[in-house]
C-alpha cells in the first residue's frame, strides 16, 4: 500500500479510529492493532515478504535477548544478528549486482564467464527494516540499550507502518519506550501531525510527480537531446528526489504524530546547505546518523588521526552510496560525496555563515552529483556531463507546456513555503501547532485544494526502490 | 481528544464548502472557454458535434494527420494528445445526429495491449456534471472515480485549472476557424534530434515492435469500447470507420492481417495505412510516430479519396 492511494485513505481512516476507540492504558491493545495493521499494510503491496520481515524480527528479538543476558558470547550473537540482516541484503538487494560485477571483472582479463543471475524481486523497505533491527542488536551489544521482552512491542517496532518502507530509519532507543507506554493525544500534537502530512502530500504529489512527468523522457534518453535540457532535467530532479523524500518522510512523521509517537526528523532543508558537510547534516538524517554511529565511529572516526578519517569518511559515504541501490552509479555518487566531504575537512571549507552565493554553489555541485544517481547507467551519465560541457545550449525540450505550467507553480508554492520556514527557523514538524486556529483552517484548506486540483497520477516514491 | 475531532470537523467542513465554492467558479468559467486541448477543444466539440457530417477521433495520431480541412466536408477532428479508445467511446456515446460519418484511429499496439485500462477517458470527467451521456458511459467503466467526484467536486478539474484560466483571459486562436486539427511544424531542433533518432535506430525501423503474433489478443476492455461506439452507430445509422495512419516503423504483416480479421469479423470498414509512405522522407516525419503538416496533407489526400469512393460521396 502506498500513501498516495485511496487504499491508504480508508485504511488509516480505519487505522487511526480503532486506535483512539481504544482506551489509553489499555496501550498493548493499541499496539496489537498497529502491529496486523502494519502487516495489513505491507501485505498488501506483497504478502510474501512478510515472512521476512518476521524472520528478522523473530532473530534481533531472540539475538537481542541473547546478547543482554550473555556474558561471554555477546560478540557472537551480534555476528548471528549482522550476518543473518546482511546476508537477507546480500541475497534481494545485490546477489545479481555482485555476480555481474564478478563475470565483468573477469571478462577485463579476457575470461568470458556464463554465470546466469537469479529473477529475485527486491522485496519494498529491507534496507530499512533491516538496519532499524541491526542497529537494535548493536547498541544491546554496547550497553546502550536494554533488550526489550516484549516480542509485540518489538515486532511493532520493526514494522510500525509509517516508517516500514521508506523510513526514517527509527532506532529502539527512540521508539521502543514509546511503544511501551501510553500515548497522548492533544491539539498540539494533532494540528503538528495533520498540517506535516498535508504538506508531505503536497510536496508528493503535487510536485514530485509532475517534476518525474516532465523529466523522465529526458534522463531516459539524454543522448538525443540538448544540453539545455539536460541542464533543466539536472535541476528539476535535485527538487524532486527531495521533494519526493522529504513528502514521504512528512507523511509518515505525521502519521505517526497522531497516533502518539515522535519521529526523529529526517530532513531539514537541506537545499539551503552551504557546504557538502551540512547537506549531509540536514539530508535524510536518520541514514546519515546511522552510518555514523554505526558505520564511521566503528571504524575510528576522526579520533585515528586526519588521513584515517579521510579514510573513514569515503568508506562511511561509499558503503552509503551502495545502500541506496545495486548499482556502480550509486557507488560513484557515494564516492564523490565522501571525496568532496574529505576535501571540505582538509582545507576548512566549512563556512560558519549562510551566504546565498555559497548555498548556490553547493545547490549546483550536489545537483550535478545526482546525475549519477538518477542516470539509468554509467555512459548515460558521462553522455550527460559530457553535454553539460559541450553544449550547444539550444531551446530546452518541453513535453506538455500546461504540465510545466502546474510544475512550475506547484514548485514555487513548495519553494516560497521552504524559504519561509528557513528564514523563520522554524522545524516542519512544529509549524502546525504555531499556526492560529484561522490561519490553520486557511492554509491546510489552501493545500488541500491544490492536492485536489494539481496532483499527478500517483507514482510510487522514489526510495521504494532502495 | 475531543478538540482534535472539533478542529478536524472544522477542517473537513470548511475544505468541503471552499471545494464546492472553487468547483462552481471554475464550471462557470470552463463553459465559456472553447479553446485549448484540456478543456476548450471538448466544450468546442459538444457545441457542433450534432451538427457536423464527420468526426474525427483518436490520438494525437488523429490531431495530427487529419487535416480535415481538404475534405470538402463540414467536419470536426477530435483527436486529442495522450488519449486512445476509452475517451473517444465516451465522446461517441454523446452523439445524437443521424447519418454522420465517424472515422475513429486505432493503432495495432494499442488493440493488443494487455495493459490498457481505459483511463484516458477520464480526462473528460470535467463534462460528468454537465453532460449525463459522458457521466452514464464513464460510471460503467470508473464508478469509484464518479463517487470521488462527487465527494471532492475540484476533482474533475485536476489539472486542467491553470489551462482554463489561461484560454479563458487568452484564447489560443479564434475556433470558430478552428477544425480541430492541428498540424506539426518540427523546428530545426526537433529535426535534428529526429535525425540523429533515426539514424541510432535504423535497424528498428524495419522490425516489428510486437510479440509472436499468436500471442495477441485483444484487450478485452477496448473490444468492450469497439463494441460500444459500433453500437452507437447503429443507432444512429451513422457510417463508421476504423482506421491507422502511417507510421515510420513497420508493424509486422501477420498482426496488420489480425487486425484486418478483427474488424472484419465485427463487419466493420478498416483502412490500414501504417505503410502508406513506402520510403523514409524526412520532410513527412516529425518523429517515429507523427507526420508532420507536409506528411499529413499528402495522408488525408488519399484517405479523402477512399472515403470518399467507399462512401459514394461526391
Amino acid at each position: 500500500m502506498i500513501f498516495n492511494s485511496v487504499a491508504f485513505l480508508f485504511f488509516f481512516i480505519i487505522v487511526f479510529t480503532s486506535y483512539w476507540l481504544i482506551p489509553r492504558k489499555h496501550f498493548k491493545w493499541q499496539n496489537i492493532l498497529l502491529l496486523v495493521a502494519s502487516y495489513v499494510f505491507y501485505g498488501w503491496w506483497d504478502w510474501r515478504f512478510l515472512s521476512l520481515i518476521a524472520f528478522s524480527t523473530v532473530l534481533d528479538y531472540v539475538v537481542g535477548i541473547k546478547i543482554h543476558d550473555s556474558v561471554s558470547k555477546k560478540k557472537m550473537f551480534l555476528t548471528i544478528s549482522l550476518i543473518s540482516n546482511l546476508g537477507l541484503l546480500c541475497v534481494f538487494k545485490y546477489f545479481n549486482f555482485f555476480i555481474d560485477s564478478w563475470v565483468n571483472l573477469w571478462s577485463l582479463f579476457g575470461y568470458e564467464m556464463s554465470v546466469s543471475t537469479l529473477n529475485i524481486i527486491l522485496p519494498v523497505g529491507i534496507s530499512f527494516y533491516t538496519f532499524q533491527t541491526m542497529s537494535y542488536s548493536i547498541d544491546i551489544y554496547r550497553g546502550e540499550l536494554k533488550a526489550t521482552r516484549n516480542f509485540i512491542e518489538f515486532a511493532t517496532f520493526v514494522s510500525f507502518f509509517p516508517q516500514l518502507v521508506a523510513g526514517p530509519i527509527e532506532r529502539a532507543s527512540n521508539l521502543l519506550p514509546q511503544l511501551a507506554g501510553e500515548r497522548e493525544m492533544s491539539l498540539v500534537r494533532f494540528k503538528n501531525g495533520l498540517f506535516q502530512i498535508f504538506i508531505g502530500f503536497f510536496r508528493k504529489v503535487v510536485v514530485a510527480d509532475a517534476i518525474g512527468a516532465i523529466i523522465d523522457g529526458i534522463y531516459n534518453a539524454p543522448d538525443i537531446h540538448n544540453a539545455s535540457s539536460i541542464v533543466m532535467a539536472v535541476v528539476l530532479y535535485s527538487f524532486q528526489i527531495y521533494f519526493d523524500f522529504s513528502g514521504y518522510s512528512d507523511i509518515a512523521i505525521g502519521t505517526a504524530k497522531i497516533l502518539g509517537f515522535d519521529f526523529k526528523r529526517n530532513f531539514n532543508l537541506p537545499y539551503f546547505s552551504v557546504s557538502i558537510t551540512e547537506f549531509w547534516r540536514r539530508w535524510h538524517i536518520s541514514l546519515s546518523t546511522w552510518l555514523r554511529d554505526y558505520l564511521y565511529i566503528p571504524l575510528g572516526g576522526n579520533k585515528k588521526g586526519i588521513k584515517i578519517q579521510y579514510r573513514n569518511l569515503f568508506i562511511t559515504m561509499l558503503l552509503g552510496g551502495l545502500w541506496h541501490g545495486s548499482s556502480w552509479n550509486f557507488v560513484i555518487w557515494g564516492a564523490i560525496h565522501g571525496l568532496l566531504l574529505s576535501i571540505e575537512k582538509r582545507f576548512h571549507l566549512i563556512p560558519k555563515k549562510y551566504t546565498l552565493l555559497k548555498n548556490l554553489f553547493i545547490f549546483s555541485l550536489v545537483s550535478l552529483i545526482w546525475i549519477f544517481f538518477r542516470a539509468l547507467s554509467f555512459d548515460d551519465s558521462i553522455v550527460m556531463f559530457t553535454k553539460l560541457i559541450k553544449g550547444p545550449y539550444l531551446a530546452p525540450y518541453i513535453g506538455n507546456i500546461s504540465s510545466l505550467i502546474s510544475l512550475i507553480y506547484g514548485l514555487l508554492i513548495a519553494f516560497i513555503f521552504d524559504i519561509y520556514i528557513f528564514k523563520k527557523d522554524v522545524a516542519l514538524e512544529e509549524f502546525g501547532s504555531k499556526l492560529s486556529k484561522f490561519s490553520f483552517l486557511l492554509i491546510s484548506t489552501f493545500i488541500l485544494i491544490n492536492i485536489v486540483l494539481f496532483f499527478s497520477s500517483s507514482s510510487n516514491f522514489i526510495y521504494f526502490q532502495f | 481528544m475531543k478538540k482534535s475531532i472539533q478542529l478536524l470537523l472544522i477542517l473537513a467542513i470548511v475544505f468541503f464548502v471552499t471545494d464546492r465554492l472553487i468547483c462552481m467558479c471554475l464550471k462557470e468559467i470552463d463553459k465559456k472557454v472553447f479553446t485549448g486541448q484540456s478543456v476548450g477543444k471538448v466544450n468546442h466539440f459538444f457545441s457542433l458535434k450534432d451538427s457536423v457530417n464527420m468526426l474525427i477521433f483518436g490520438s494525437s495520431r488523429a490531431n495530427h494527420h487529419i487535416d480535415n480541412t481538404v475534405l470538402d466536408i463540414t467536419s470536426f477532428n477530435m483527436g486529442a494528445d495522450g488519449t486512445r479508445i476509452g475517451y473517444s467511446a465516451a465522446l461517441i456515446s454523446t452523439l445524437k445526429k443521424k447519418g454522420q460519418i465517424l472515422l475513429v484511429h486505432i493503432d495495432h499496439e494499442i488493440l493488443y495491449d494487455s495493459e490498457y485500462d481505459g483511463s484516458d477517458m477520464l480526462s473528460l470527467m470535467n463534462m460528468t456534471q454537465r453532460n449525463a451521456d459522458i457521466t452514464t458511459f464513464m460510471y460503467k467503466f470508473f464508478p469509484e472515480e464518479i463517487y470521488i467526484s462527487k465527494t471532492f467536486n475540484c476533482y474533475i478539474y485536476n489539472g486542467k485549472v491553470l489551462g482554463i484560466l489561461k484560454n479563458y483571459v487568452d484564447p489560443n486562436y479564434d475556433y470558430n476557424r478552428y477544425s480541430g486539427y492541428d498540424p506539426l511544424f518540427p523546428n530545426l531542433e526537433q529535426r535534428n534530434i529526429f535525425n540523429k533518432m533515426v539514424k541510432s535506430d535504423s535497424l528498428k525501423l524495419e522490425q516489428d515492435d510486437l510479440a509472436a503474433v499468436s500471442d495477441l489478443e485483444v484487450n478485452p476492455l477496448i473490444n468492450k469500447f469497439i463494441g460500444e461506439i459500433i453500437e452507437h452507430c447503429k443507432t444512429n445509422n451513422s457510417r463508421l470507420v476504423f482506421f491507422t495512419s502511417p507510421k515510420l516503423r513497420k508493424i509486422h504483416n501477420n498482426v496488420r492481417n489480425k487486425t484486418k480479421q478483427y474488424f472484419e469479423s465485427k463487419n466493420i470498414s478498416y483502412y490500414d495505412y501504417s505503410e502508406f509512405f513506402k520510403e523514409y522522407n524526412a520532410d513527412y516525419w516529425k518523429d517515429f510516430t507523427h507526420m508532420s503538416a507536409q506528411g499529413a496533407t499528402v495522408f488525408t489526400k488519399a484517405l479523402k479519396e477512399k472515403i470518399f469512393e467507399d462512401h459514394e460521396i461526391n
